[in-house]
């Protein structure tokens, strides 16, 4: 990759609507967080500088609708994303359960070449509210993620700040390392074999 | 080239100075001082740019014989070059001439200019070197500037006209705007942002009318407010100074003028809005602001084209001697182009920021530039060119003759059209009817300028402007598309440019399909589409899948494969007609199955070479054909890589077009449900969007779509299969299918340790058939199966795995007697439609072949587990599905089996229990009779337990069950776990039919099974309680179990529960049965004497026992319990019993005479208080006054105040009405000092007194 460019990596948070996914961008990235539902329309990003192994990166992160009636963006959105955030209320089933949906509508939607390496990173917003509301256990939202191809899991608070710098610190590093991988993808042709073929065709021929 | 223009000359004289149209008026200056006025309007096409003819081009009848469709003007001088029409030709022509109305002699000097200024009605006129305002309608002067002498030009502003223009070519998007249909401002802010992303920029270039609803926003804030005052600008410089002179409209003689000195001296100007000038100094570009008379510098970035044009370009901004300076509003998009010698840049009207891609560079220096709606027309030395603003495309261009005059061209923007002046002839220009315009670009395919066009025009010409625009973005990506596949290494840039095109503008998924080879749809049958044949070049979607293809492969693979004992698909399935036969006449090629053809495939791209080197037989036996085939699979080769990557491209637009698709599958959905509501329509690009645009059957459409991107997936990215297959889609089951079992990953997947190397050695025949095996996509399939809820078929294929049998097509779809004829149907399908043309995974490569199906995956499906987790996800309406397929999980692994009925979900919530039960305890097969027992018991427990069941024949079941396992003869440690189990549940649930269990225990006690009835009799006791009946569960206690502590236990429990009638009521009951019975209800048939009077003897034992220890037995009337005793009961026994109760009594008697003093004490206590209340009193008469206020009291009602107020003398008297501030006076007083408020003021009316 070159040095000069600065890198930036392309996050989408995705998930059931009123999960939390402008409330955990905005305390990652502005320390703030708002009582008031105010449903995302379309989508939005907000920009966060960060040092990963003293490399300075800006992350970009991507807010999008849950809500279907919002949702218009398509290939367009998701092209080039460099991580995917999936995001559930632990005090939600139904959110969770979906998250098996968003995983697989983010890898159509952004052709991920490689589904099995792309990373994903689930969050499992909603724990200061009380342990008796909760209805999806830590156990089983790790099992999902283990199945899933051991994705790393986080449970967290936006509303107190609770892991969210750890969890985006994973979500940093793994499309960072993504983005590595995307630009090795790029620059190397995949018809290369092909041709390496028809060069050892000739070979066979002279002899 | 196209023709926009078509002029015809309308006034020859011989000295026209200068020139101007006004309206429907035409001035002409003559060289002699003279204004003469043509009228335009006994013209006969005086039609006007916004009347223009939508279809039939103006008739141009000045032209002599000129075909008006004609591209060129060629019939006026055949012998020109038709590219390159003469200036000349058209002076030439003789035209309708304008004949004058009036003349009018101004000056005798020459008026080299003229301008009008509509709002004051003024014509301004430059001659002797001078401004002179003269009045349009009388042509007497009004004024002349003579601070204007010398001037170097001058320019007019009036805000009027500036709004008519921009109502003129803002019209139709204004209103665009105001309909857009998310009308929060919050979307429009989001969408405003999102176009800002650069992400968004290359999409959106391909999408004006994103950039039309910007400009827009734009517009509106230079438009002016209407209140305000309304102004109009007169400006001209002398030397290094700007005069400008503002009038306000309504009173034109209030006028003001200000002067703005600069640093240089001023070659031209223009004015941008009512407060901005542009300036062209000598050696750059300022921004007068007006109001404040300030500079600013105009930000022009430095541009650096290429190395060659910039180094020129700067020169030639930083002050060459003579340099033009041009300034050209393009009004319909809110843009300025500032031109400077032969280079020029866009700018945003309001912020003066230059747009994107805003350069634009000509190839000689214009002498001028003017806006004709909507290109630009560039005057150069030796032609006339109109082009394009947006990319400076030339559409039309018109050589002027070296010998030519000086040509001046005015546009009047009101009418749209052109006039220009050379020498004596002056010609009118109209500009096409721009629908015929937009045809002739189409038809000669120069598809950009036609879709630029399109774009700027507002819907007033161009009704169906949006269908129109998609149109030509469509063609355009269509030819784009198919000019980078017919390159010998096509751009996937490009090919993903395209295919965004198509999506963003909706091309039916038909229409681009048609590129692509049928192969690629999976769909036999859909209708191609036609409207690209011989447009584009469609070489891609006419190649064959022989022609991806080698021969050579097929020969020596085809051999192989034979060889080896692989049971191929098209062995299994005889009367599928072999796939490429008919239709092929390579030799070798008819041999080939589907399985083959792809073994030969995998093996094709990756192992080709190494195959014909490794083994010299086949090498020799080809070797005369080497050189032809070397030839031939370059060219193969080419073929194929070219595909992947136009299928690459694909991918994309199908992933885009099957989301639109979804959401308006959804709306049609909604639209149904609730007919007749005001559901809002769906929209695109500020137009309703119809729903069949995609195709008239849109779940065809969809069908065709999804099918296409599994089609593709499987070729390219196969594991993104599994994700398509587990969300919404519209994947039709038998190409899933069929493409799936017969497709076969290549050989490479063998080799878990793939080292980039692909040789013969993964083929061994060993091998093989596992691969073929593990090349099909069970997992998504069976994922598939479950999003289509065709959850038989699913479990069968489990099932089938399980058994290790083989797969077939034919095994997905066993003959069923309800699905005979669809069975038939399919397969009358399958032999008529030419041939299901297989699959190229040729085009499998290392980067997109992943392990999906490895062994372990493989094991995995085979496994009970995965019948087991499919059907957990199963709910009630596949319950007999559930009963037929967890038979064998169920045979395996017992255990894990039974999780399909124990876990806590909403499926197994859902299942009907009574059903559940019956197929547990009779539709499976145990060797081990209580291992059923202990399912069922263990499901019962869930159901009560976790789902809160309340059906009480499930509890009685429940209890049955536990009953049976509680048997004495295989007595063990469940057992007792068992029986404990139903202790605790007799006692505490109440769910159970009572009755039922009674006589279940009763049969048991009865059975003679066990040894020990006595724990069933126990379990009777509190089912007895439960149906009330207490005396029998005493009976049973006390006779049956001689459980006597527990049958006191009884009694006090009823205390609690049932109160303390109750309690007694049974504690006497109990007394009764010790001591009225005759003992032979203990002991049956025995009737010896001596026994009888010890049992007799024991049971009052029991009963004084019970007396003396039972915590409420003083309670019990002794009277009724003397009455009990039989009468030979020595005293001495009930001696203690007496004790008791007299004690008891006597500390009641004591206790109630205690009571009764204190009582006294408390009656004396209040007689007290009730004297001393009587006997106080105020007296009140005529001199009495106010304790407050100090007047008299009269017959007024008052208030005395409370003995126990010690801040006041109490019994004071005062006014009622002042008591509300005597008290908050005290409570003042009371909360600086303490103590307790004013209450207890009594009052008394004046009666009382």
């Amino acid at each position: 990759m070159s040095s000069r460019k600065k890198t930036l990596l392309k996050v989408i948070v995705l998930g059931d609507s009123g999960v939390g996914k402008t409330s955990l961008m905005q305390q990652f990235v502005n320390g703030k967080f708002s009582h008031q539902y105010k449903a995302t329309i379309g989508a939005d990003f907000l920009t966060k500088e960060l040092n990963i192994d003293d490399k300075n990166v800006t992350i970009q992160l991507w807010d999008t609708a849950g809500q279907e009636r919002f949702q218009s963006l398509g290939v367009a959105f998701y092209r080039g994303a460099d991580c995917c955030v999936l995001v559930y209320d632990v005090t939600n089933a139904k959110s969770f359960e979906h998250l098996g949906f968003w995983k697989d509508e983010f890898l159509i939607q952004a052709n991920i070449k490689n589904p099995n390496s792309f990373p994903f990173v689930v969050l499992g917003n909603k724990i200061d509210i009380d342990e008796s509301k909760r209805t999806v256990a830590n156990k089983k939202a790790m099992q999902w993620c283990e199945e899933k191809g051991n994705i790393p899991y986080f449970e967290t608070s936006a509303k107190e700040a609770v892991n969210i710098d750890q969890a985006f610190d994973i979500v940093a590093r793994n499309a960072f390392q993504q983005e590595l991988e995307n630009e090795a993808e790029f620059n190397e042709d995949y018809s290369d074999a092909i041709n390496i073929q028809l060069d050892g065709d000739q070979g066979g021929c002279a002899c | 080239m196209s023709t926009v223009i078509s002029p015809r000359s309308i006034v020859r004289a011989p000295s026209i100075s200068c020139f101007l149209p006004v309206d429907n008026r035409l001035l002409i200056a003559t060289i002699g001082g003279e204004i003469i006025i043509y009228s335009t309007t006994d013209d006969d096409s005086n039609s006007t740019f916004v009347n223009d003819p939508l279809d039939s081009p103006v008739t141009l009848t000045s032209l002599n014989n000129s075909h008006p469709t004609s591209p060129i003007l060629s019939a006026v001088s055949p012998s020109n070059n038709p590219g390159d029409p003469s200036l000349q030709n058209w002076l030439d022509s003789t035209g309708h001439q304008l004949t004058a109305v009036t003349k009018f002699q101004i000056s005798s000097k020459p008026i080299t200019e003229m301008k009008y200024l509509k709002d004051l009605n003024y014509l301004i006129l430059k001659y002797d070197n001078c401004l002179h305002l003269y009045n349009f309608s009388t042509f007497k002067l009004v004024k002349t500037l003579v601070n204007s002498k010398g001037l170097t030009s001058y320019a007019v502003f009036s805000q009027m006209y500036e709004s008519e223009l921009g109502e003129i070519y803002n019209h139709q998007r204004t209103k665009e705007s105001n309909n857009n249909p998310p009308k929060d401002k919050d979307i429009q802010s989001k969408l405003h942002k999102l176009d800002s992303y650069s992400l968004y920029q290359n999409f959106y270039d391909h999408d004006p009318f994103e950039e039309s609803s910007m400009s827009t926003a734009s517009f509106t804030t230079t438009a002016y407010a209407p209140d305000d005052m309304i102004h109009s600008y007169l400006a001209y410089s002398v030397k290094r100074r700007l005069y400008i002179i503002s009038w306000d409209i309504n009173d034109s003689n209030s006028f003001k003028e200000v002067s703005i000195a600069l640093p240089d001296k001023v070659r031209n100007f223009e004015f941008l809005n009512s407060t901005k000038i542009l300036v062209g100094l000598t050696s750059d570009f300022d921004i007068v602001d007006i109001p404040t008379g300030t500079l600013i510098h105009l930000p022009l970035p430095a541009i650096s084209i290429n190395a060659s044009y910039s180094s020129s370009f700067l020169s030639s901004f930083s002050g060459g001697p003579r340099h033009n300076l041009s300034l050209v509003k393009l009004i319909h998009n809110s843009t300025l182009l500032v031109a400077h010698d032969r280079t020029s840049i866009k700018l945003h009207n309001a912020t003066l920021e230059p747009l994107n891609k805003s350069y634009l560079t000509f190839t000689s220096t214009p002498i001028s530039i003017h806006y004709l709606f909507p290109y630009i027309v560039l005057v150069t030395t030796t032609a006339i060119e109109i082009r394009d603003p947006k990319n400076g495309y030339l559409l039309q261009s018109i050589s002027i003759g070296h010998s030519q005059s000086p040509i001046s061209i005015i546009v009047d923007p009101i009418q749209n059209f052109l006039y220009l002046q050379s020498g004596s002839t002056l010609m009118q220009c109209q500009p096409k009817s721009f629908i015929s315009q937009l045809n002739s670009l189409e038809a000669s395919h120069r598809l950009d300028e036609a879709a630029n066009l399109a774009f700027q025009l507002p819907e007033t010409f161009l009704p169906d402007k949006t269908s129109r625009l998609r149109q030509l973005q469509i063609k355009k990506a269509a030819r784009l598309f198919s000019s980078t596949v017919a390159m010998r290494s096509p751009s996937d840039k490009k090919l993903s440019e395209a295919m965004e095109l198509f999506s963003s503008f909706l091309a039916p998924p038909e229409l681009v399909l048609s590129l692509f080879p049928r192969f690629v749809t999976g769909h036999t049958e859909y209708s191609r589409r036609t409207e690209f044949d011989g447009f584009v070049d469609t070489s891609l979607s006419n190649i064959t899948f022989d022609d991806l293809m080698l021969a050579d492969d097929n020969n020596i693979l085809g051999r192989e494969v034979s060889n080896s004992d692989i049971v191929t698909v098209q062995g299994s399935r005889p009367s599928t007609p072999t796939p490429f036969a008919p239709s092929t006449p390579k030799q070798g090629m008819t041999r080939s199955s589907s399985v083959m053809n792809i073994t030969g495939d995998s093996k094709s791209i990756y192992s080709v070479g190494t195959a014909t080197t490794s083994t010299p037989n086949r090498m020799h036996h080809h070797h005369h054909h080497r050189h032809h085939f070397n030839k031939e699979q370059v060219r193969i080769k080419q073929n194929r890589k070219k595909l992947m990557k136009a299928i690459h491209a694909l991918v994309g637009y199908l992933a885009d077009t099957r989301r639109k698709i979804g959401k308006m599958l959804q709306y049609a959905g909604e639209l149904n449900n609730d007919s007749g509501s005001s559901k809002p329509l769906l929209y695109w690009k500020t137009q309703p969007l119809p729903l069949d645009i995609f195709g008239a059957d849109l779940n065809k459409v969809a069908t065709l779509v999804d099918d296409t991107l599994f089609c593709c997936y499987l070729m390219i990215s196969p594991l993104l299969i599994g994700p398509l297959f587990r969300v919404n889609n519209w994947c039709s089951v038998e190409i899933v299918e069929e493409r799936l079992m017969c497709h076969r990953k290549s050989i490479i997947e063998d080799n878990n340790s793939f080292d980039g190397s692909f040789d013969d050695s993964g083929l061994i025949a060993g091998r093989e058939d596992e691969s073929i095996i593990r090349g099909k996509f069970y997992t998504e399939l069976i994922d598939f199966y479950h999003g289509k809820k065709l959850h038989g078929k699913a479990l069968e294929l489990l099932k089938r795995l399980g058994n290790d049998e083989e797969i077939t097509i034919e095994s997905l779809n066993p003959d069923d007697e309800t699905d005979d004829e669809t069975d038939d149907e399919m397969r009358s399908r399958s032999s008529d439609t030419s041939t299901p043309e297989s699959i190229p995974s040729l085009l499998l490569t290392p980067a997109t072949v992943h392990l999906s199906n490895s062994v372990e995956a493989l094991e995995a499906l085979r496994s009970p587990l995965s019948t087991i987790h499919y059907l957990l996800k199963l709910n009630q309406d596949y319950l007999r599905l559930i009963f037929q397929y967890i038979m064998w999980p169920m045979s395996v692994m017992p255990d894990k089996a039974m999780l399909v009925f124990l876990a806590d979900s909403e499926e197994n919530e859902s299942l009907n229990r009574e059903s559940v039960v019956d197929f547990l305890m009779t539709g499976l097969d145990f060797d081990d009779e209580s291992m059923r027992l202990k399912y069922v018991i263990d499901y019962l427990e869930h159901v009560i337990g976790d789902f809160n069941d309340s059906n009480p024949k499930l509890h009685t079941k429940y209890v049955e069950l536990l009953l049976e396992l509680s048997s004495e003869e295989n007595r063990d440690l469940s057992t007792s776990a068992y029986y404990d189990k139903l202790v605790a549940f007799v006692s505490t649930t109440n769910n159970y039919e009572p009755r039922t269990c009674l006589r279940l225990l009763q049969t048991r006690v009865s059975q003679g099974i066990d040894a020990d009835v006595s724990r069933f009799i126990y379990l009777q006791t509190f089912i007895y309680r439960r149906l009330g009946d207490h005396l029998q569960v005493l009976q049973l206690l006390v006779w049956s179990l001689h459980d006597h502590a527990r049958a006191s236990e009884y009694c006090s429990e009823l205390f609690k529960q049932d109160g303390e009638r109750v309690g007694k009521h049974w504690l006497y009951e109990l007394l009764k049965m010790y001591l009225k019975s005759d003992g032979k209800a203990a002991l049956d048939t025995e009737t010896d004497d001596d026994m009888v009077y010890g049992v007799l003897r024991s049971n009052l034992q029991h009963a004084l026992e019970l007396l003396e220890t039972h915590r409420y037995a003083t309670r019990l009337q002794l009277s009724q319990i003397l009455g009990l005793f039989p009468g030979e009961v020595p005293i001495s026994m009930i001696a203690s019993m007496f004790a008791k109760h007299t004690t008891m009594q006597s500390s009641t008697l004591a206790k109630s005479r205690t009571m009764q003093a204190l009582a006294k004490v408390e009656l004396i206590k209040h007689q007290h208080n009730l004297l001393s209340m009587r006997s106080k009193s105020v007296v009140v008469d005529s001199t009495t006054r106010c304790g407050w206020c100090g007047k008299g009291l009269g017959g007024s009602v008052i208030g005395i105040v409370p003995n126990f107020h010690k801040s006041v003398s109490s019994g004071m008297v005062i006014h009622y009405g002042c008591i509300v501030d005597f008290e908050t006076h005290c409570k003042k007083q009371v909360t600086g000092g303490g103590g307790g408020g004013v209450t207890g003021m009594k009052v008394i009316k004046f009666g009382d007194r």
